[in-house]
């Protein structure tokens, strides 16, 4: 043996053979999870009336489901592995005997490093190859996807072991490792989404959006951007898998690096850096009081429906809660760190600090310090201007005159929030709790510089069903105005783009009402044929859409009320995957083109039902 | 052989050396002795290479111990508490000692079974406390060190296994050389091996002799003067004296011959000296006059 390389073999066989449960605990685990249910069902040849097809569907079924197996097992046996295998880390007496081995620090830490890595990933390539046989003889699972699985099992657990044993030269004892490890793998994704409660619930308008930091949590982004989403590699998003794997030679050499700085008198403390202590107490605090809000945004979530916006007393509320999760953290972190239950008076220092720090975040949020709420952006700043309904894009803005209109709707909501908050007046309030129904509006806008941004807003309005109008109300012209403007050309245009190209193969459906005194009775569907389509887009649909209420909005459509002049026939359009694009009732005023298409194009039209001879009809039974 | 100077070690506000100065020489048995807390564990992981200095040195035959492979392969150290793997029996640590040891000796192993009369298939969490400690030193003797640092080593051992173990190290010593430095409670039991003492307090080095010199040094003496209220003579260096009637029991640095002589000189009628243990100079150079006179009464 040479004392003075890099890896000591004796060390590497002693530790592998020693902790050969765990390899086998790992192998049992891919067996059970992953390997005997592909393998349940693989195709006997000789067996007659298989059902080929479900095989084939359960096996890609266990497949689908497997990426995320993928992803929890490597989670897990990375720090089960690392704990054990970092012994000299936790344990005094064997800090004392790790420190004695006539071995520099280099040679233990990289020997253990690899004695818990390479049985690991031999374990994974066992399971490839008793994987083969199947991808041979399977028709659902193919080399391709045991060579998927294979790289990214492989990639998973390097980086989360190499993760795990750069916390495990911070911690002292296995319980702290265990905690950090769990922590820090989401923690930058539950802060974040926390902080985006609290503002969200108090800056009008401010949405909350996917994490934009779940780079900073590895197993929340691998489980994000790395899990294959079928049978093939969509879904893997390999640069952020590759920039990860980097990422991971960059834990090691950190670990190599505390490892040298660590010294062995430190097992068994709770953390091993004395300057680490304070930071992990406040970072405590700060994380209690953040998830203590975020919980509580989830509570108020629970019990009214739709997004929250809270006033006066929600901020003081967040405030409360938030005080109270800082000195909860803090507490709960120095009894870690003193490994004693009696640190009151060690701890309310920084508890205040952070209480604090949380009433200012607080009131920040609720003042809107930073003017968030009502910022409009110039329109020679914008790019593209996005409008959301209900969820559904209504439109798409790129004209200056497009752009402009979305700022002016934007402008409208937050005079509408104005309106609403200044209300003292009784009949004021009443007419807003007559509301009848709400509308989510969002508006984006992507800015040339790549920024962007989104505002979210709730917007109440009273409905007259019997006349199918808008209430007057204070929300009522936002409404109004976000109709007009899904509404307008440009919005129509980008709304329906798929619907008005010839060649995107959408389906474009009338259905008749024949009326109840026909033989056949109810309702007859034609669709226009392949052939007739351009004919249809261009002298029917477009000239309907550009002139009259073909193609309108479908989320703000109940206000569109009946019309004398309406005939009993309806056109909808779905693009080739089924999607809906939108639907409009024929009408002799209102979408002339239409209806003079209809009356000249009947006879040649297909009938959904095929073997149905189309029935003759004259103006369409009212 | 073994130098320290000037070793520092803090552990947070906690100043566990203060300067630490040590000499070991060659084939010396040191006995390291000191109250509780005084840092004589922390000075042998020091020596052992386990501990990095906040400031000093450590050097074994003039070379720096820290992460120092070559000169850690000629240390072996048996601290208080042993390392064994949980699922171990003894010949597995036997493999893992020469797997790691470069000079661990399979056959002086072998050769060593008889005087440590355990079974190799036995799982070690099954050996006693004083069993485990004697595979300890089975292992270390194994290892054919240069230096062998002991932690309260015979702490736990039945008097039989005792006299065994130190016939063993003491065989060592005188065959190849071996240094060893000892840290103990026991001063009875280091008067019988060791050659050379150093007393530690605080962090500090107080005292460090050979032990012939130590005790050639420190001398307990009764004397008895016709006059009852004679004083004593101003030049001797009394740690402790106790008077009853007639009869002066005192404590003195000195040699005996040098402080016969003065006492004689002073007009002593009777003058007996006797030798102290090095249990007693511990106590008079540590705790001082009160302590001492209340621990050996």
């Amino acid at each position: 043996m040479q004392t003075a390389s890099l890896l000591n073999g004796g060390l590497f066989k002693n530790l592998v053979k020693r902790f050969w449960p765990l390899w086998l605990i790992w192998l049992c685990a891919w067996f059970l999870t992953y390997v005997a249910p592909l393998y349940s069902f693989i195709p006997a040849v000789a067996e007659p009336g298989l059902d080929l097809v479900n095989t084939i569907d359960s096996q890609i079924s266990i497949w689908n489901m497997s990426s995320f197996i993928v992803l929890f097992n490597a989670f897990l046996a990375a720090i089960i592995v690392t704990v054990f295998l970092n012994e000299r880390l936790f344990s005094a007496k064997a800090a004392t005997f790790y420190g004695s081995l006539p071995m520099k620090r280099d040679a233990v830490f990289a020997t253990s490093y690899l004695a818990g890595l390479v049985p690991l990933l031999a374990v994974e390539g066992i399971v490839a190859i008793i994987l083969l046989p199947l991808a041979a003889t399977s028709p659902g699972i193919g080399f391709d996807m045991v060579g998927l699985w294979l790289v990214t099992a492989v990639a998973f657990t390097f980086i989360l072991y190499s993760f795990a044993v750069l916390v495990c030269q911070i911690a002292g004892t296995p319980a702290v490792a265990v905690f950090l490890y769990l922590l820090v793998n989401v923690l930058a994704v539950c802060v974040e989404v926390a902080i985006r409660f609290v503002v969200s619930a108090l800056v009008w308008g401010v949405a909350i959006v996917e994490p934009q930091f779940d780079w900073l949590a590895p197993a929340a982004c691998l489980a994000h951007h790395c899990v294959w989403v079928d049978t093939t590699s969509a879904g893997v998003n390999w640069t952020v898998l590759g920039l990860y794997c980097l990422a991971a030679v960059g834990f090691v050499a950190l670990a190599l690096w505390l490892c040298r700085k660590r010294g062995y008198e430190h097992a068994g403390d709770p953390i091993a850096f004395q300057p680490l202590r304070p930071i992990l107490k406040y970072l405590a605090g700060a994380c209690g009081a953040l998830l203590l809000a975020g919980f509580t945004y989830l509570m108020l979530m629970a019990t009214r429906e739709g997004a929250v916006h809270l006033g006066a007393a929600g901020a003081l509320l967040f405030a409360v809660v938030m005080v109270l999760g800082a000195a909860l953290g803090v507490l709960f972190a120095q009894m870690v760190l003193a490994r004693s239950t009696r640190v009151f008076k060690d701890v309310w220092k920084s508890a205040l600090v952070l209480s604090c720090a949380s009433v200012l975040f607080v009131g920040a949020c609720y003042f809107d310090v930073l003017g968030i709420s009502t910022h409009i952006p110039e329109t020679v700043e914008v790019e593209r201007a996005l409008l959301i309904c209900d969820g559904m894009q209504e439109g798409e803005f790129t004209s200056e005159s497009g752009i402009e209109s979305v700022r002016s709707l934007h402008r409208q909501a937050l005079e509408y929030r104005q309106q609403v908050e200044g209300l003292t007046d009784a009949d004021a309030m009443a007419a807003q709790d007559a509301a009848t129904s709400t509308t989510a509006i969002t508006v984006i806008f992507e800015l040339k510089n790549g920024d962007m941004m989104r505002r979210d807003y709730e917007i109440p309005f009273g409905y007259d069903p019997e006349t199918a109008k808008v209430l007057p109300g204070p929300g009522s012209e936002v409404i109004e105005s976000a109709g007009a403007l899904a509404n307008s050309e440009e919005g129509k245009r980008s709304r329906l783009a798929v619907a008005l190209d010839p060649e995107s193969g959408c389906t474009y459906t009338f259905t008749l009402g024949l009326g109840q005194d026909e033989p056949e009775g109810g309702e007859q569907t034609v669709i226009v044929s392949p052939g007739q389509v351009k004919s249809f887009i261009e002298d029917a649909f477009e000239p309907d859409m550009l002139e009259g209420p073909a193609g309108d909005s479908t989320v703000l459509w109940m206000w569109r009320g009946t019309s004398p002049t309406a005939v009993n026939a309806n056109m909808y359009i779905v693009d080739k995957d089924g999607r809906y694009l939108c639907e409009y009732q024929l009408d002799t005023e209102k979408t002339p083109h239409t209806v003079a298409w209809l009356k000249e194009h009947y006879q040649s039209l297909n009938s959904a039902h095929g073997e149905l001879e189309l029935k003759p009809i004259s103006d369409f039974a009212a | 052989m073994i130098r320290v100077n000037g070793l520092v070690k803090e552990f947070g506000d906690i100043r566990a050396l203060d300067a630490l100065d040590l000499h070991v020489p060659a084939g010396a048995v040191y006995g390291l002795v000191g109250p509780n807390g005084a840092g004589k564990t922390t000075a042998l992981q020091h020596i052992a290479g386990v501990y990095r200095p906040t400031a000093g040195e450590v050097l074994v035959n003039g070379q720096p111990v820290y992460e120092n492979p070559q000169v850690k392969a000629t240390i072996a150290y048996i601290p208080t508490d042993f390392f064994f793997y949980q699922q171990a029996r003894v010949q597995d640590m036997c493999d893992l000692h020469a797997a790691l040891f470069p000079r661990f000796d399979r056959q002086r192993f072998g050769r060593l079974a008889a005087a440590f009369a355990l079974d190799k298939t036995r799982a070690v969490r099954s050996l006693s406390k004083g069993m485990q400690k004697q595979l300890a030193f089975w292992l270390a003797l194994s290892e054919r060190p240069d230096v062998l640092l002991l932690d309260e080593p015979l702490d736990g051992l039945d008097p039989a296994a005792r006299r065994q173990v130190l016939s063993v190290v003491m065989d060592e010593v005188a065959e190849r050389g071996m240094t060893v430095l000892v840290s103990s409670h026991n001063l009875r039991e280091l008067t019988d091996v060791c050659d050379h003492v150093g007393i530690v307090d605080a962090g500090r080095m107080r005292l460090e002799r050979s032990l012939e010199e130590l005790q050639d040094n420190f001398v307990k003496a009764q004397v008895a003067f016709a006059d009852e209220g004679q004083a004593l003579p101003a030049t001797l260096d009394i740690v402790n004296s106790s008077v009853q009637g007639k009869l002066h029991t005192l404590v003195l640095r000195g040699s005996s011959a040098q402080v016969e002589q003065e006492l004689s000189a002073a007009g002593a009628t009777f003058v007996n000296i006797l030798p102290l243990s090095l249990e007693e100079i511990f106590i008079y150079e540590i705790g001082g006059a009160q302590h001492a006179n209340g621990i050996l009464a």
